[in-house]
C-alpha cells in the first residue's frame, strides 16, 4: 500500500533543479535541462501513466476514461475555492495538464459553504461529471495504519472523526472509541489526513483503482 | 574520546549560529534538534499539564531540550494512557512564541523593560492603592493551572497580608458549583470516591459530561472496564449526542437546562418502586427545604410528598425526556454499585448547586456511597482546581483546607499560623470573579495580577470584561499579567511578566480524585522568564519594604516552593484534609498519594467518609470507635448526616423565545485545551482544527438551508460571532454547540455567553444562552 504517488515523485524534480549551482546551469543550458526534465518526466509519468495513483477532484471518471476526457483546460483549478486543486506539470508526461491534489497539505473541502462543486461546474466535459450531493462524491478510501494511528497505540486522539465531513458515517467508533472507515460512505476527501497530527499521516487517502483490487470492501 | 570532542565542537558551532541568528531560525532549530542524537536523554516522572484527569509521564529530557513525552506505564489510574494533547507538550513548551521579556504599555505600545523596574512598578502600584483606596482595591485573579504552592502563596500575601479577601480564580468559571454541591449535602468539598470506582461499578452515569473529548483516558478506561465486564450499564444525561452516547444503553437529551425535572424524576422512579435504600437513609440522611430563605427539616415522608410532582410523565413535558427512558434510567441507577461522573454540563449553570445537590440525592437515597463502585464524581476540567485552588482556599469567600472566612476561630487559625496580624483576614468575603470584573470596570479596583489564566478570552460576556481590563480611560486600573504566551489578556494588560511553565518549575498539582502529585523542574525557562512563584515571592518582598504587609511577613521564610509545602502541610492539619504525611520526599517517590494521608507511613485514602479507608474516623475530633469496618459516616455534615436537599426544578436564566430561538452551549474538543494559548502552538494539533465550528443538528439545518461550511452569524443579547457551521446529529434540535478554544476575535463565542450566574455559586451559565442564527 506505500506505493509512491506520481505526484511524490513529481515534486522532487524542482528541488534538483534548484541544487545545480549557476555555472552548471549555464554550462548546460536551458535546452539540455528541458530535456532532462522531460526524461524525467517520463519516467514517471511512465509509472502511473494510466493515472491510478493519483487523487482527482470529485466526479471524475475512473482511470484511462479521465485521461481522454480532460482537456487539460485547467478551469476546475481555477473555479477551485479552496485552492485544493493543482495541475500536473510537464514532468507528468501524458498527464500533465490534468487536475490533483495532495490531501495532506491541503484536502477536498467538498466546497463547503458552496451550494455545489465548483470544479464539475466549470468543466467543460464530462470528465467531471455531475453530482448533486457531496456525500456522494468518491474520490479515494481512507485507509488508517493501525500500527501508528495514536488511537491504536494507547493516546487517546479523534481528529480524524472531527475532521471528517461525515462523522460518525464516513468515521464511525469501535467500542474502544478508536476511529474506523466505513468504506460505504467515505467520500475520499482527505479532510481526515490532513487533520490527522501525525508527521507521517496515520490516515491516508488512497485512490479507489488501488483499493478496489485490495482487501477494502466496496461497493462502488 | 574523539566522538565526544567532535560531537562538542559541532554542538558549540551550531549553538553559536544559534545565538547569532536573532531569534534562531527553524533551520536552525531543526538542525540542533537533530543534534543531539546521543543516549544521554535522561526520563523524569511527572504529571500532564492539561485536564484534572492527571496523568502521569514521562518526560524524556537532554540538558535543557524536552525531546520527548510518554505515558508513564507505572501510574495506578492512568496505566501509560495518555491523550493526543499530551503527546505534543514538548512542542508547545518549546514553542518559539513564548514570552521572554518583561513588558510594560507604553503610550499603547509594548515596550521590554528590565525586572527590577517591572517589580518596582508593579509593587509602586499596588502600594499606592492600598495606601490611598484601602487593601481592598486591590485584586488577584489566579488559576486552576498555577502550582498549589502558588496559589497558596498569593491566598497567604492577599487575604493575611494585604488583608482583601478580593482572590478569586479561574476555577470560579469551572467548578464551584461542584464545591457548593459537596459542601451543602456532605458538609465539606471535594469527591470522596476515586477513579478506582470506575473498574468496580456496575451502572456509571455520565452527567453533562463528554468524557470521551475532555477526559478521553478517564473515559477509555470505562470503556475498558465495559470490555472487562459485559454487564456494565452506561448512562448518559446530556442534551448533545457527544461520542460518550455511542458506548451508552440510555440516552436522556432534556432540552438545555430542564434537567432538574429528569432527575427528581428518577428519585420519584426509584421511591415509588420501593428501591430506595431505607437503612442508609435512616443512618446516615437528612431531608431540608428552602423556605423563606431558611433550612426546615422535612423527613423522607416529606421528600416523598415533594417528588409526587414530578411523574416521569410530567417529567417528559417539562424536559423532553421520554417518560419510558426516565423509567429505565432509574430501573439501571438502582442495579448498583452507581458511579455518577459529571463535569460543566451541571456546573455551568445558574442551578450548578441544585443540580449538583440532585445528584448527590440519588445517591444518598440508594445508598450508592462509600462502597466500592458507588460514589458521586465531579471532574475538575484542569490540572490543579482541586488541589491548588480549591484546597487551598485560593476563592473569595474559602482559606485553606475546608476553611471559612466568616468563622471567627478559622481566620483566628490561619492568622497564627501566617504570622499576619491579628484580626487582618475579613469576615466578608470578597468580590467573586463576575463581581470583581464589572468592580474593575467602574474602577472600583485600582490594582490587578492575574497569572497563568486568559480572562480575556475565558469571561462569559467578554465586552464589558475587556473593556474593564484594557479600555483606555483616565486614572485606568493597573493590570499585570503574567503569562508563557502571548494571550488575548497579555495584548490588553499594562505590565505583562513573562512567567515559567510546566517542567520549568517544581510545584505540586492536585487531580479530580484527591491525588497530590509533583512535576519537577527538567528543564530552564526561555529567555529571562521566571516562575510564577519566583515573581510573586519578590513582589510580596517588595511590598514589605513599600510597607503595604507587615515586615518579614513573607520575605526572608521561603526559598522554594518546598518550603510553601511544608507549611501547607501544617496548615493542614487536624482537618479532615489533613496530609501531614505527602512529604516532599514522597512525592518524588510515589506516583502521587491521596489525602487524607496524616502519616509518612499512610498509604493515602481511596474513600471517604468510609470506616477503616478515612484516617479521620480513627483520630482527632470526628473520631468515632462505635463503628464497623465499612460503615460510611458524613463527619462533616451538620449533625454528621448528609442532607438531600428539595430544590425546585427551576429553568435556566436565559430560556429561548421568538426572537432569539436557539439555545447555545459551550465545550470543548478532545485535541485542544480551553483558549487554545498552548494547544495552537503545536501545528499538528492546530491543523485538526483549522477554524472553530457551530454544530447543528441536521433538522434546523435543513430549515435554515444550512449546509456544512456555510458561514454563520450567532448573536445574543450581548454580542456576535461569526462561525462555520458544521452539520451533525449530536445537538438536539433548538440547540448548538460551539467549543471556545480559538483566538480569532470573529469567532470567540464568549462574546455571546452570558454572564448570570448561579447564586449560591457564583458560577456563570456558560451552558446556556439564547441565541438567534443567521446564514451569511
Amino acid at each position: 500500500m506505500n506505493a509512491p504517488m506520481c505526484d511524490d515523485v513529481i515534486q522532487a524534480v524542482p528541488s534538483q533543479e534548484q541544487g545545480l549551482t549557476r555555472r552548471q546551469a549555464i554550462a548546460a543550458g536551458g535546452g539540455i535541462i528541458a530535456g532532462c526534465v522531460m526524461g524525467l518526466g517520463y519516467k514517471a509519468g511512465g509509472r502511473s501513466g494510466d493515472g491510478q495513483l493519483a487523487l482527482r477532484p470529485p466526479g471524475a471518471l475512473v482511470g484511462d476514461g479521465f485521461l481522454s476526457a480532460c482537456i487539460r483546460c485547467g478551469q476546475c483549478v481555477q473555479a477551485c475555492p479552496y485552492d485544493t486543486l493543482r495541475l500536473f506539470d510537464l514532468t507528468a508526461g501524458i498527464q500533465a495538464g490534468t487536475p490533483t491534489f495532495t490531501a495532506a497539505t491541503n484536502p477536498c473541502w467538498l466546497c463547503q459553504g458552496y451550494d455545489s462543486l465548483k470544479c464539475i461546474d466549470a468543466c467543460p466535459t464530462n470528465a467531471l461529471s455531475a453530482i448533486d450531493n457531496p456525500v456522494d462524491v468518491r474520490i479515494g478510501l481512507a485507509v488508517i495504519n493501525e500500527s501508528s494511528c495514536l488511537a491504536y497505540n494507547r493516546t487517546m486522539c479523534r481528529a480524524c472523526w472531527h475532521a471528517c465531513p461525515y462523522p460518525n458515517q464516513a468515521i464511525v467508533y469501535d467500542d474502544m472509541l478508536r476511529p474506523v472507515v466505513n468504506a460505504e460512505a467515505c467520500t475520499g476527501c482527505g479532510l481526515c489526513e490532513h487533520g490527522c497530527p501525525m508527521e507521517t499521516k496515520a490516515i491516508t487517502i488512497k485512490p479507489l483503482t488501488i483499493v478496489k483490487t485490495s482487501s477494502a470492501r466496496r461497493s462502488t | 574520546m574523539d566522538n565526544s570532542r567532535r560531537e562538542f565542537i559541532k554542538t558549540s558551532a551550531m549553538a553559536s549560529v544559534a545565538t547569532v541568528a536573532a531569534g534562531g531560525s527553524s533551520a536552525v532549530a531543526e538542525k540542533l534538534k537533530e543534534a543531539p542524537a546521543d543516549s544521554s536523554v535522561q526520563w523524569t516522572k511527572s504529571v500532564c499539564r492539561f485536564c484534572g484527569t492527571g496523568c502521569g509521564v514521562m518526560i524524556g529530557h537532554n540538558g535543557n531540550q524536552i525531546v520527548a513525552l510518554r505515558g508513564d506505564p507505572g501510574h495506578p489510574t492512568t496505566k501509560g494512557l495518555v491523550c493526543a494533547k499530551s503527546l505534543f507538550l514538548p512542542k508547545i513548551v518549546h514553542s518559539k512564541d513564548r514570552l521572554k521579556v518583561p513588558m510594560l504599555r507604553k503610550d499603547g505600545k509594548f515596550v521590554p523593560i528590565s525586572w527590577d523596574d517591572a517589580m518596582e512598578l508593579m509593587a509602586d502600584k499596588f502600594a499606592k492603592a492600598i495606601k490611598k483606596h484601602g487593601p481592598d482595591s486591590v485584586a488577584y485573579y489566579g488559576s486552576g493551572q498555577a502550582m498549589s504552592e502558588e496559589s497558596y502563596l498569593c491566598n497567604r500575601l492577599f487575604k493575611g497580608g494585604i488583608g482583601t479577601n478580593n482572590v478569586e480564580g479561574n476555577p470560579r468559571l469551572c467548578m464551584a458549583s461542584a464545591v457548593g454541591g459537596y459542601v451543602s449535602t456532605f458538609g465539606k468539598d471535594e469527591p470522596m470516591g476515586c477513579y478506582d470506582d470506575i473498574w468496580a461499578a456496575n451502572t456509571i452515569f455520565l452527567v453533562g459530561s463528554n468524557t470521551a473529548e475532555c477526559h478521553p483516558v478517564i473515559f477509555d478506561q470505562i470503556l475498558a472496564a465495559k470490555q472487562a465486564k459485559r454487564s456494565l450499564n452506561i448512562m448518559v444525561l446530556d442534551p448533545r449526542k457527544s461520542p460518550v452516547v455511542s458506548a451508552a444503553r440510555v440516552h436522556l437529551n432534556p432540552i438545555p437546562g430542564y434537567d432538574l425535572a429528569v432527575l427528581h424524576s428518577m428519585a420519584h422512579c426509584i421511591i415509588r418502586d420501593g428501591r430506595h435504600d431505607e437503612e442508609f437513609i435512616g443512618k446516615n440522611c437528612q431531608f431540608k427545604i428552602v423556605k423563606d430563605g431558611k433550612p426546615i427539616n422535612v423527613g423522607l415522608d416529606g421528600y416523598i410528598k415533594f417528588l409526587e410532582d414530578f411523574t416521569p410523565e410530567r417529567a417528559e413535558m417539562v424536559s423532553g425526556v421520554p417518560a419510558e427512558k426516565i423509567e429505565e434510567a432509574a430501573k439501571l441507577f438502582t442495579y448498583g454499585p452507581t458511579m455518577s461522573i459529571w463535569t460543566m454540563g451541571l456546573n455551568q449553570r445558574t442551578r450548578g448547586v441544585w443540580a449538583n445537590n440532585l445528584m448527590h440525592n440519588l445517591h444518598l437515597i440508594t445508598g450508592n456511597i462509600g462502597k466500592p463502585g458507588a460514589t458521586p464524581f465531579s471532574m475538575t476540567g484542569q490540572p490543579n482546581a482541586c488541589g491548588g485552588v480549591r484546597d487551598t482556599g485560593s476563592l473569595c469567600h474559602i482559606l485553606p483546607y475546608g476553611r471559612l472566612v466568616k468563622k471567627e476561630d478559622h481566620r483566628k487559625q490561619m492568622e497564627k499560623l501566617w504570622g499576619s496580624k491579628p484580626g487582618i483576614i475579613k469576615s466578608k468575603p470578597g468580590l467573586h470573579t463576575v463581581a470583581m470584573f464589572r468592580a474593575l470596570g467602574e474602577d472600583k479596583i485600582k490594582a490587578m495580577v492575574m497569572l497563568t489564566t486568559n480572562p480575556g478570552q475565558s469571561m462569559p460576556n467578554l465586552h464589558p470584561v475587556r473593556d474593564a481590563i484594557g479600555k483606555p480611560r483616565k486614572d485606568k486600573p493597573f493590570i499585570v499579567v503574567l503569562d508563557s504566551y502571548p494571550t488575548r489578556t497579555t495584548e490588553i494588560a499594562d505590565l505583562v511578566l513573562p512567567a515559567a511553565m510546566w517542567s520549568e518549575k517544581t510545584g505540586v498539582f492536585g487531580m479530580s480524585e484527591r491525588r497530590y502529585q509533583i512535576h519537577p523542574q527538567v528543564k530552564k525557562a526561555p529567555g529571562m522568564a521566571r516562575s510564577d512563584f519566583d515573581i510573586m515571592l519578590e513582589f510580596a518582598g517588595r511590598l514589605e519594604d513599600k510597607g503595604a504587609v507587615k515586615k518579614g511577613y513573607i520575605k526572608g521564610k521561603f526559598k522554594t516552593t518546598d518550603d510553601v509545602w511544608d507549611e501547607m502541610r501544617l496548615a493542614s492539619r487536624d482537618t479532615p484534609y489533613d496530609f501531614m504525611g505527602i512529604t516532599r520526599e514522597r512525592l518524588y517517590k510515589e506516583r502521587g498519594l491521596r489525602w487524607p494521608c496524616p502519616t509518612e507511613d499512610h498509604p493515602g485514602t481511596a474513600r471517604r467518609f468510609v470506616k477503616g479507608d478515612d484516617p479521620t474516623l480513627d483520630s482527632g475530633k470526628y473520631a468515632d470507635h462505635t463503628l464497623a469496618k465499612g460503615d460510611v459516616k458524613f463527619y462533616a455534615a451538620p449533625n454528621q448526616r448528609a442532607v438531600v436537599w428539595l430544590r425546585p426544578a427551576l429553568g435556566p436564566a436565559e430560556p429561548t423565545d421568538k426572537e432569539y430561538p436557539f439555545v447555545l452551549s459551550t465545550g470543548r474538543v478532545l485535541e485542544h485545551w480551553h483558549t487554545g494559548t498552548m494547544t495552537m502552538k503545536a501545528e499538528e494539533l492546530r491543523r485538526a482544527y483549522p477554524h472553530c465550528f457551530i454544530e447543528m443538528n441536521p433538522k434546523d439545518a435543513r430549515e435554515m438551508n444550512v449546509r456544512s461550511g456555510d458561514m454563520i452569524k450567532i448573536t445574543s443579547r450581548r454580542g456576535e460571532a461569526r462561525i462555520r457551521a458544521r452539520v451533525v446529529d449530536m445537538p438536539r434540535p433548538g440547540m448548538v454547540f460551539v467549543p471556545w478554544h480559538w483566538e480569532d476575535k470573529d469567532s470567540l463565542i464568549n462574546f455571546v455567553c452570558t454572564d448570570a450566574f448561579d447564586p449560591g455559586s457564583k458560577q456563570p451559565e456558560f451552558k446556556i444562552c439564547a441565541v438567534k442564527l443567521e446564514k451569511i
